[in-house]
């Protein structure tokens, strides 16, 4: 496989979680907002996905539809959802013999979708999340779409690659997000109310409460998303999935599986499967998940060296 | 919109012009019959949802092209009739042999302009007319090709006059396009008309990239060669069709930046290292194919793929420098081309072209100018050519001092009447000109033609311009059986 198309499937991937990821925020601080009257859970998503604080965009006032109308369609914000989905189509165009035909129809669907032009008319008409929800179909059917027509190879290997690093670091956002918000003080309710929300936005919601029987503390959550083997958006459920696509390129493109990626792939995962929340908690969280990040940033850079070099 | 049946009998003829459906008298020929018996019996609003379905199924597939002069937004639609055309298998039949003739003779005027050059020594083709075009390559002088093949892919375009024989208005040597539209405008008649489809027993064409596939393969003496198709990328009109091609022959599709030469050989960048390429079907034009050799501003091609390729490392299809036997200028010879290289009459016609370059030719043409069509010699796309008839006084007077600054440089056609075929136009059938681009491939077992081909029409009424760049559409063609 060419390396630019490696490349091109790696980040359609990453392009495509993370608009997944943002509509998923959107939805959990808009459906808080209707329960809490507090905007700030929308400081540090703004932030993350548009490099300016809600001041520097002067959103205050009637904020949330304001704030949700500027991620999805404001085009001046590289990952505004308009923007990744542009990028995922372009992405996917370039890589469409690659790639079945059912992923590309759904991608180009998507695309001409959110182009609508009276679309982001209809949102200011409409329930925010009605519009949302359709969306989010787009990103659920992409991932069947995926798992049911692509061929187990080359391609399948580098858009995974690309999808667990990207939600990989995505989940590291959502629990950062939180623990920055810590400055605003809520109460045990509006707390239940907005992980609530959050673990329902990434499906993990059902699956935390037979796990900690609704015990809503940061801990649980915490332990949840890093640590959890069956959690499909946990940070170490992501690393082995990582391990073993990187592994599989190895073998199919005859690389030698004793290099700097693999190493770092095969440590971050051995470090996760003994790791105790206790400990975690007590070394530091944030020190945790910033040094995870550039663990992320490392292996990005290795990632380039080993497979995408060519280019 | 009403929900009354299709009067097929409503039929606005227009005159003196072959209409492919209906005759003189507006009597439906016998080989649409089939055809019309289905339509006869769906309403306005089914035909109307057939649209908006086939229309929904573009867009949904990606299936696009781009408009370079266009400033707001440059992804389309190819517009799709519905309404097939159809041809008998006797027509057919004629038209098939002509193309592998001309395309025949086509292929020994390059080889021997490129090496004896017999033609112009015995006075068939003057010599001028390599001097005086800009696609002839003297990097391709004295070079042997594989096979000695160098137009593999063709596309002839043919028009019926009103005589109901089909001409040839122009060859595609180069980098032909179109085929993946017939491809997928069968595909969209298999949704929309699947009875008639069958029950008219239609020709099939979903092997062309088998087809295609096969040569490419007979090319390389491989028994299993690296063929690549090489694009100038996601920007350009015809990506769709690159995609679609790459992906149904199952080959790599690359870009310039993606290849690049070693010691005269070719490879690829893959993600696991480096893979020697054995046949490169480019659809990058001549000049932006080499920077070293053609235009060396060029980032879409490859440097020294024209070295690799005259060390017989890496064929390149179609061959560089085919562009001089396709120039509108060339077009007038290739009767006397055929007769001289196969001793054969030719099978289809030329449309009757005055070449300006000929004093009391130009003369002529600016004397009738209203009733010509004139264009440049290295035209293409229905750019830059002049319709006597539709141009105002200005644009007449601006162009003919194009003309007679470079005479050479324009050929004239008397104005024609293409043929018509029914469309399905605001909720009724309505007559639209209509070319026919049938696509040959030659390889090591001679030349097939595809039995099929893109019909383009101008969906405008009265419109001559069938170009999907001047917003001419398509619409199916069914070559039946015999």
């Amino acid at each position: 496989m060419l390396s630019r198309v490696a490349n091109n499937l790696f980040w359609l991937e990453r392009y495509f979680v993370r608009s997944h990821s943002l509509l998923n925020l959107i939805k959990a601080n808009y459906l808080s907002n209707l329960d809490i009257d507090d905007i700030s859970p929308w400081d540090k998503t703004v932030l993350n996905f548009t490099g300016k604080t809600l001041n520097e965009l002067s959103l205050k006032e009637n904020a949330p539809v304001d704030i949700i109308q500027l991620l999805l369609f404001d085009r001046r914000y590289s990952n505004s959802a308009i923007n990744l989905v542009g990028q995922t189509r372009q992405n996917t165009r370039s890589v469409q013999e690659h790639v079945s035909k059912e992923i590309w129809q759904n991608v180009n669907k998507y695309y001409h979708f959110i182009e609508q032009k009276d679309l982001s008319l209809r949102f200011i008409d409409q329930d925010p999340i009605t519009i949302i929800d359709e969306m989010l179909m787009y990103n659920m059917l992409h991932y069947s779409n995926a798992d049911i027509n692509q061929e187990r190879g080359n391609a399948y290997c580098f858009m995974n690659l690309g999808k667990y690093i990207e939600r990989l670091c995505q989940s590291i956002d959502f629990i950062l997000l939180r623990s920055s918000n810590s400055n605003a003080v809520f109460d045990e309710l509006e707390e239940h109310i907005y992980w609530k929300n959050l673990l329902v936005s990434v499906g993990g919601y059902q699956q935390f409460v037979k796990a900690y029987k609704s015990v809503f503390n940061s801990k649980n959550i915490i332990e949840f998303i890093v640590l959890n083997p069956f959690f499909p958006n946990s940070i170490y459920y992501c690393l082995n999935k990582i391990a073993v696509h990187s592994n599989r390129l190895n073998k199919f493109n005859d690389i030698n599986p004793i290099n700097d990626m693999s190493f770092r792939v095969d440590k971050l995962d051995s470090n996760l499967r003994y790791m105790k929340i206790d400990n975690l908690l007590h070394d530091g969280l944030e020190s945790f998940l910033e040094n995870l990040k550039s663990e992320m940033s490392s292996l990005n850079k290795e990632i380039d060296m080993v497979y995408f070099n060519n280019i | 919109m009403s929900n009354g049946k299709l009067n097929i009998n409503s039929y606005n003829h227009y005159p003196e012009t072959w209409d492919e459906m209906y005759d003189d008298n507006v009597d439906i020929r016998s080989h649409y019959l089939k055809f019309a018996e289905v339509i006869k019996s769906l309403s306005q609003d089914d035909l109307t949802k057939k649209v908006d379905f086939s229309s929904q199924l573009f867009l949904n597939q990606g299936i696009t092209f781009t408009v370079y002069n266009n400033s707001k937004g440059t992804e389309k639609i190819f517009p799709y009739d519905i309404i097939p055309r159809i041809i008998t298998a006797k027509e057919w039949h004629k038209v098939e042999s002509g193309i592998k003739q001309r395309i025949k003779a086509l292929n020994l005027f390059i080889k021997d302009t490129y090496s004896n050059q017999f033609i112009y020594k015995d006075g068939i083709v003057p010599f001028e007319q390599i001097l005086s075009s800009n696609d002839y390559s003297l990097q391709m002088y004295q070079l042997k090709v594989p096979i000695d093949i160098y137009t593999h892919i063709a596309g002839v375009d043919l028009i019926r006059n009103n005589d109901g024989e089909f001409y040839v208005l122009e060859d595609n040597l180069r980098t032909p396009s179109g085929v993946s539209y017939m491809i997928e405008n069968r595909e969209i008649s298999k949704r929309i008309f699947p009875a008639a489809l069958s029950s008219s027993r239609v020709m099939p064409i979903t092997n062309y990239a088998q087809m295609l596939s096969n040569k490419l393969k007979g090319l390389s003496d491989k028994n299993n060669p690296n063929i690549v198709l090489l694009t100038p990328g996601i920007y350009n009109s015809a990506y769709y069709e690159h995609t679609t091609l790459a992906r149904l022959m199952g080959v790599e599709l690359v870009e310039g930046q993606d290849l690049f030469v070693d010691n005269n050989i070719v490879f690829m960048k893959n993600a696991g290292g480096i893979k020697k390429v054995d046949v490169i079907y480019r659809r990058v034009d001549d000049d932006f194919l080499d920077p070293l050799v053609f235009n060396s501003t060029s980032k879409l091609g490859v440097s020294s793929i024209m070295s690799a390729y005259r060390s017989g490392n890496v064929v390149i299809v179609n061959a560089p420098g085919t562009g001089f036997a396709d120039d509108k200028a060339t077009y007038t010879y290739v009767p006397d081309m055929i007769k001289y290289y196969l001793n054969e009459e030719p099978i289809l016609k030329n449309i009757q072209t005055h070449k300006l370059s000929d004093k009391s030719e130009l003369e002529y043409v600016l004397k009738n100018i209203d009733s010509m069509v004139v264009k440049k010699t290295d035209g293409s796309g229905g750019y830059g050519m002049l319709i006597g008839n539709a141009a105002s006084e200005k644009e007449i007077d601006d162009y003919k001092k194009q003309i007679l600054a470079n005479p050479k440089g324009f050929i004239a056609q008397p104005t024609l009447n293409l043929s018509t075929a029914p469309c399905f136009i605001d909720g009724k059938l309505a007559p639209r000109c209509v070319d026919f681009r049938p696509f040959a491939l030659m390889g090591a077992d001679g030349i097939d033609v595809c039995p099929g081909g893109l019909s383009r029409v101008a969906l405008k009424e009265g419109s001559l311009v069938v170009n999907s760049s001047q917003g001419g559409g398509s619409k199916d063609t069914w070559v039946l059986k015999k």
